[in-house]
């Protein structure tokens, strides 16, 4: 279980980092990608251009740090909620558009992201329960 | 365990500041994507109004519109003669903020429909890779 646990760890903190890395290396086109979903003020859009990538940044370091990594896993498990409830609500809009979730390498937002979301999410529950 | 979140929360704010700082100084478009009353779009408007075959224009300069343009854009040309009923699309770089908001507005003022797509042959080829 413990080897099931440190493989979990290295997933999605590898996971959450390089995705946070492509965002934070190219603000404007992330901006883009969340305008594009057509749901968030561009306030918010702001915002979120800013602090999401490094919340997920940190977050995704936190899991390799065992004084952060309840923490951290339930950052993530909270930011991977907000990400499926984001792009139910593109999908249901019809948005096909990028997702924004790798910077320059992501794709178009479809079901199979609701699916990777929840994969993610039953990830970081099971680090938080175990940690 | 509140502690360490607010932990996490501060270096996410701290980051995300100084990021923003940064941005704000290289005039991140971001920042100066509104131009009074002109619309900025994003890739997936843009791909829409595309379908009213607007006159795109490349405002970036001759030498990097050689090296490669978003198809139908032409080069930005003072004495250029844009049909009244067309919209306009202008798409820059991070080195044409300024001259894209002053051609904007001139346009505008003169009646036409315009649209900014700033960062737009960067964002293009990106989203058609």
């Amino acid at each position: 279980m413990k080897i099931i646990e440190y493989f979990a760890i290295l997933f999605l903190g590898a996971v959450f980092i390089l995705s946070a890395i492509g965002k934070i290396l190219d603000p404007e086109l992330f901006f883009q990608d969340v305008l594009d979903y057509r749901i968030f003020p561009r306030v918010i859009a702001i915002a979120g251009v800013l602090f999401l990538p490094w919340l997920e940044f940190f977050s995704g370091l936190g899991l390799f740090i065992p004084y952060l990594r309840k923490e951290s896993a339930l950052i993530i498990a909270a930011l991977n909620i907000f990400f499926i409830i984001i792009v139910s609500i593109a999908l249901a809009k019809g948005a096909k558009s990028s997702c924004g979730c790798f910077g320059p390498f992501s794709e178009e937002i479809s079901f199979s992201l609701i699916i990777r979301d929840f994969v993610f999410l039953i990830t970081s529950i099971f680090i938080y329960l175990r940690t | 365990m509140l502690k360490k979140l607010i932990i996490i929360l501060l270096l996410t704010l701290l980051a995300g500041t100084i990021e923003g700082v940064i941005l704000y100084l290289k005039r991140s478009s971001i920042f100066f994507r509104n131009a009074g009353e002109i619309r900025s779009i994003g890739f997936r408007e843009f791909k829409e109004i595309l379908n009213e075959t607007p006159v795109i224009i490349d405002i970036r300069g001759k030498e990097k519109y050689e090296k490669g343009h978003i198809p139908g854009a032409i080069l930005y040309d003072p004495e250029i003669n844009i049909p009244r009923e067309k919209k306009v699309v202008i798409y820059n770089d991070e080195d044409t903020y300024d001259i894209t908001l002053e051609l904007a507005d001139k346009l505008k003022k003169q009646g036409y429909r315009v649209y900014l797509f700033f960062d737009g042959w960067r964002i293009w080829k990106n989203e058609n890779n």
